[in-house]
């Protein structure tokens, strides 16, 4: 299982408290059947949501959760950076404009997009969305517009187009957060989006 | 105390565990009070798991609350036998951070009695992002509080240890939580530092909170400086990206 600081900084000695928005258990094939009945029945607890969020509840909870993991790398990103996603973020979730059919992004998704945004040290602010359950960060000028779809486990997956005279060129690809700079020099045009190299 | 232009805090917590529980009534109050204050409200649960013979059974008892900001920064654990806040990164400053306690402490306090006995307790749990170019990094380079091996040639992925300093001149422990964290960010070594400080004093009343968490504060400080190099004080001065 995932273990972060925040792990450390909640975990109550004296006894085992379970999250109302717990991570998965994954059981080891090597462990004993009771261990399996335990793991089991914590997820049994876990599943019961003891919080009972409503809809329109589950979305301030889920901004929160997405903002706090947002936040424990605020030292690596400028507050302007932090302000502008989490206004965005709170428009997306905001109860009146949210389809409640769609999917909230999870932490695994919204971690990538943490870790590219770190990595790739872009120079303008991008624009927030949410496909299918991930988040999607947005550039557009006069003739270049990528979309960057964050996934688990640091998968970024790009779409890019440029205008070049009458012809539009555009490519699309899976590709990991630290390679994602190097795949998109060819829509860096005179360093727009990224540093000059 | 030097003031950090990215302090590696992650998280911040005081709170107050009395003698005894709050009583059902008080309880119910303190919890209707918070939840008109703060928009998200969690339920916390404590797991209970019992073996039977050939049976396991298990039971989850709701112990408390967590009250949360929209801004994802700041928190309210209200339980039966305890109360704290806390702040999530960025870390906005000791006079902000304690202010917001005392303020919620004041609350407490119109509801509840606290001129009673109980425990105090300050941590900050640090997260220290290395980069490492893809590389090793050598522990002793940034932290002090450190573990020693027989070989000095060693090259040490993970380590996890926690160690207790009793300060009784100040009445205080000190419990120091180090680790090796699955790298968060990439190429990146992090460190975790999480430094928690207990004192038992015989009377939880606001005012008397007040002058033991300038004791406490200090302490922290002093522990956390003392437990790092001029190199992983170089970090927090760093230029952050997209600046």
């Amino acid at each position: 299982m995932r273990q972060t600081n925040e792990d450390f900084g909640r975990i109550d000695v004296t006894s085992a408290i379970v999250s109302t928005r717990p991570e998965p258990l994954e059981v080891s094939s090597g462990v004993s059947n009771e261990a399996r009945a335990i793991a089991d029945l914590i997820r049994k607890l876990s599943d019961r949501d003891p919080s009972c969020f409503s809809d329109t509840e589950q979305l301030p909870a889920a901004a929160f959760e997405l903002k706090s993991r947002f936040g424990q790398f605020s030292m690596h990103l400028s507050p302007s950076w932090r302000e502008s996603v989490f206004k965005q973020l709170d428009q997306i979730l905001d109860k009146d404009s949210w389809d409640f059919d769609d999917i909230i992004p999870e932490e695994s998704s919204w971690t990538t997009l943490i870790r590219l945004l770190i990595w790739c040290r872009f120079k303008r602010l991008p624009g927030l969305g949410i496909f299918n359950g991930h988040p999607m960060l947005t550039w557009v000028n006069d003739t270049i517009r990528i979309n960057i779809t964050c996934y688990p486990d640091d998968l970024v997956r790009w779409v890019a187009s440029r205008r070049i005279g009458d012809r539009l060129e555009s490519s699309i690809g899976d590709t990991t957060p630290n390679r994602m700079s190097d795949v998109l020099y060819a829509y860096n045009d005179g360093s727009w989006l990224l540093d000059g190299r | 105390m030097k003031q950090y232009a990215k302090p590696p805090i992650t998280e911040a917590i005081v709170e107050i565990q009395p003698q005894s529980e709050f009583s059902a009534k008080v309880f119910e109050r303190l919890q209707r009070k918070f939840r008109k204050a703060y928009p998200i409200a969690q339920a916390q649960y404590e797991a209970k798991i019992e073996f039977n013979g050939e049976t396991v059974d298990a039971s989850a008892i709701n112990v408390g609350f967590r009250f949360a900001s929209s801004e994802g920064t700041e928190t309210l654990l209200l339980r039966k036998r305890a109360f704290g806040t806390s702040r999530l990164a960025p870390y906005c400053g000791w006079e902000t951070f304690s202010g917001k306690f005392f303020s919620e402490l004041e609350v407490v306090s119109s509801i509840s009695n606290l001129s009673v006995p109980g425990r105090i307790g300050v941590r900050f749990i640090n997260r220290i992002d290395v980069p490492n170019g893809g590389g090793n990094t050598k522990i002793e380079d940034y932290m002090r509080l450190s573990i020693n091996t027989p070989d000095k040639n060693d090259v040490v992925s993970r380590y996890s240890f926690q160690v207790s300093f009793p300060r009784p001149e100040l009445g205080c422990n000190i419990t120091v939580n180090s680790a090796i964290l699955p790298p968060p960010l990439i190429d990146v070594t992090s460190f975790l530092l999480d430094i928690d400080i207990g004192m038992q004093v015989p009377s939880l009343a606001p005012g008397k909170i007040k002058e033991h968490l300038v004791v406490m504060r200090t302490l922290k400080n002093e522990s956390f400086e003392s437990y790092i190099t001029d190199k992983t004080r170089e970090l927090f001065e760093a230029n952050a990206a997209n600046q």
